[in-house]
């Protein structure tokens, strides 16, 4: 398994859009440390041959509905929803940077 | 009072569905300043629903066992109109605009609907600690947590806030919070419960179920929720049977597997030992006892600790502050805009999970862990298939321990994770379990058992709870 360091922390907080700050990143490297390493323990297991499961209860018939689609009684409800908007069109920070 | 006592009540003209919402109402004003389960309470509308539910009571016509009872949902399920939190900041304003079909279902069944119950944050966490809105308090004593993550749940049921609510399970959180506060409730199988308008945690592991006052109750709730569901291509398409009409006394001729993985050192010695003692009971009321093994059960936490937080990120990920929910005063580009809303947004534990949950499906990890923790689910799956060819049902306890004090397991993620040792391995399989009370520590804190049944088997495990309360 892979050492946890400060940077290991950092490079998972930019996959997974969120920051810390430098004064809470020794304390956050040890607890995520603790539960990745309580967590290798399955590596003590042998999985050969074992496929994996994914679903626990699989049903033998199709399930999936037709795909149509179908109005939403209130679309403009939803767009209401948004923290900053202009008429029913959401905003959000410029996305192409400018010549 | 039960749904059954109120529903009696009701039908009988004695009280009307304002009053009794009244009257609970009324409670949950005295009560919820101290023990925090509610975190909106909807009077309004829930004396409207009441009003609707007396008028259907008068005519006699499209009575259920439910119109009239006041119900409490966690906070997880979107309620249409009502704000719907997930106790967390980054959803602190968000309002849906639709009903998850167990809402629909409840209100078509006359249900009144109270309000929104506290829990941890994205029902991530066993002791209802990880809330944007503060801890609940266990009724019990209010010194203690009340288990998690349905806190809200179990503790506004066990304090008469709301005659039976809803709760969502993923590793534990109905069964878990159920044993430390003294209710009752049921994790269905996965599948029988519809999850559209659930706010997904960890897709393949969550169910829906009920958390309630006694096993007909819960019996009651479960057939109102279950069946198939257009909108939940998860949902089976088994029939839904009459649970509560289907109780019935007798024990005879029942196989109750005992794991011996469930009963190890760490375990309280008062939680083994009330659990002993109901299985002695059980046995002489008729059922037979067959020592079983489950040798995968020390590896279901580790499991569950990849599985749920790998699915929990993808889940999330659409927390970003553009269509809904908080958004940050960030002045920066897209990116940071979403890296601002997110760190502000999501609560320690919430952000704890993301975290390992990236980084297990990270490039270069995904079979040293994901995969391999599938493969693991599949021996557990595997375990619990080879005991059910012997046995019609396992007992164990639902919690290694009773409730335990407020601030007791928070700065240890792993204390914490393993409150739910017990009750992982049967949302990593897929069956389902109930937890009923089985007795109490010398602090006066319930203790819960826990019987888990083959897919499916709902009725079975109901029943064998409901002969355990008839002998206790």
């Amino acid at each position: 398994m892979a050492k946890i360091t400060k940077e290991t922390v950092e490079y998972v907080a930019k996959l997974a859009s969120l920051k810390f700050e430098a004064k809470e990143l020794d304390s956050y490297t040890a607890r995520f440390k603790r539960v990745v390493e309580y967590v290798a323990k399955l590596s003590a297991l042998d999985t050969e041959g074992i496929s994996p499961t994914s679903h626990a209860v699989e049903e033998k018939d199709p399930r999936l509905r037709e795909d149509v689609s179908s109005k939403f009684a209130d679309a403009d409800k939803l767009i209401e929803a948004a923290p900053a908007k202009s008429g029913r069109l959401i905003e959000v920070p410029k996305v192409i940077e400018q010549e | 009072m039960s749904i059954n006592e109120l529903h009696k009540e009701l039908a009988s003209g004695k009280v009307s569905a304002v009053e009794l919402a009244k009257s609970y109402l009324e409670t949950i004003r005295k009560t919820n300043p101290s023990l925090n389960s509610f975190i909106t309470v909807c009077e309004e509308n829930a004396l409207k629903q009441a009003a609707k539910a007396d008028e259907r009571l008068k005519s006699k016509k499209n009575v259920t066992p439910l119109t009239g009872i006041p119900i409490g949902i966690k906070d997880l399920l979107i309620t249409k109109g009502i704000r719907t939190t997930c106790a967390s900041k980054i959803l602190s304003n968000y309002v849906p605009q639709y009903n998850a079909t167990v809402v629909d279902k409840l209100e078509n069944a006359g249900a009144v609907i109270l309000g929104k119950l506290n829990m941890d944050e994205f029902a991530m966490g066993s002791s209802n600690e990880h809330s944007a809105f503060g801890p609940v308090k266990n009724p019990h004593n209010e010194k203690y947590v009340p288990g998690g993550s349905s806190g809200g749940s179990a503790a506004a049921v066990a304090s008469n806030q709301c005659a039976a609510a809803l709760g969502t399970d993923t590793g534990g959180s109905i069964r878990q919070p159920a044993s430390m506060c003294g209710c009752v409730g049921i994790k269905p199988t996965y599948g029988r419960v519809s999850r559209f308008g659930l706010v997904a945690f960890a897709s393949s592991l969550d169910q829906i179920g009920p958390i309630t006052k006694n096993v007909t109750d819960a019996a009651i709730m479960l057939k109102a929720i279950s069946g198939h569901d257009n909108l939940d291509s998860t949902t089976l398409k088994s029939e839904v049977p009459d649970y509560a009409a289907a109780l019935k006394e007798g024990l005879n001729g029942i196989k109750i597997g005992v794991p011996k993985e469930y009963f190890i050192k760490g375990i309280s010695k008062e939680v083994a030992e009330s659990v002993n003692q109901a299985i002695k009971k059980l046995e002489k009321n008729g059922a037979e006892i067959v020592d079983i093994s489950l040798p995968h059960t020390e590896y279901a936490v580790a499991c569950y600790y990849i599985i749920a937080p790998a699915e929990a990120s993808a889940n999330l990920a659409r927390y970003d502050g553009i269509r809904y929910g908080h958004r940050a005063k960030s002045a920066g580009s897209v990116d940071d805009l979403f890296r601002q809303t997110r760190t502000e947004g999501f609560g320690p534990e919430v952000t704890l999970r993301i975290m390992l949950g990236t980084y297990v499906l990270s490039s270069g990890y995904y079979d040293a862990y994901y995969r391999k923790a599938q493969c693991v689910r599949t021996l557990i799956k595997n375990d619990f298939a080879g005991a059910f060819a012997k046995v019609d049902a396992i007992v164990s306890p639902t919690a290694p321990t009773p409730a335990f004090k407020i601030g007791e397991k928070t700065d240890d993620p792993l204390q914490m994770y393993l409150a739910d040792i017990f009750t992982t391995p049967v949302n990593l399989a897929g069956l389902p379990a109930i937890s009923i009370p089985c007795g109490a520590s010398k602090d006066r804190l319930p203790i819960g058992m826990q019987i888990i049944g083959k897919h499916l088997d709902e009725a079975k495990i109901l029943n064998l709870a409901y002969n355990y309360e008839l002998i206790a």
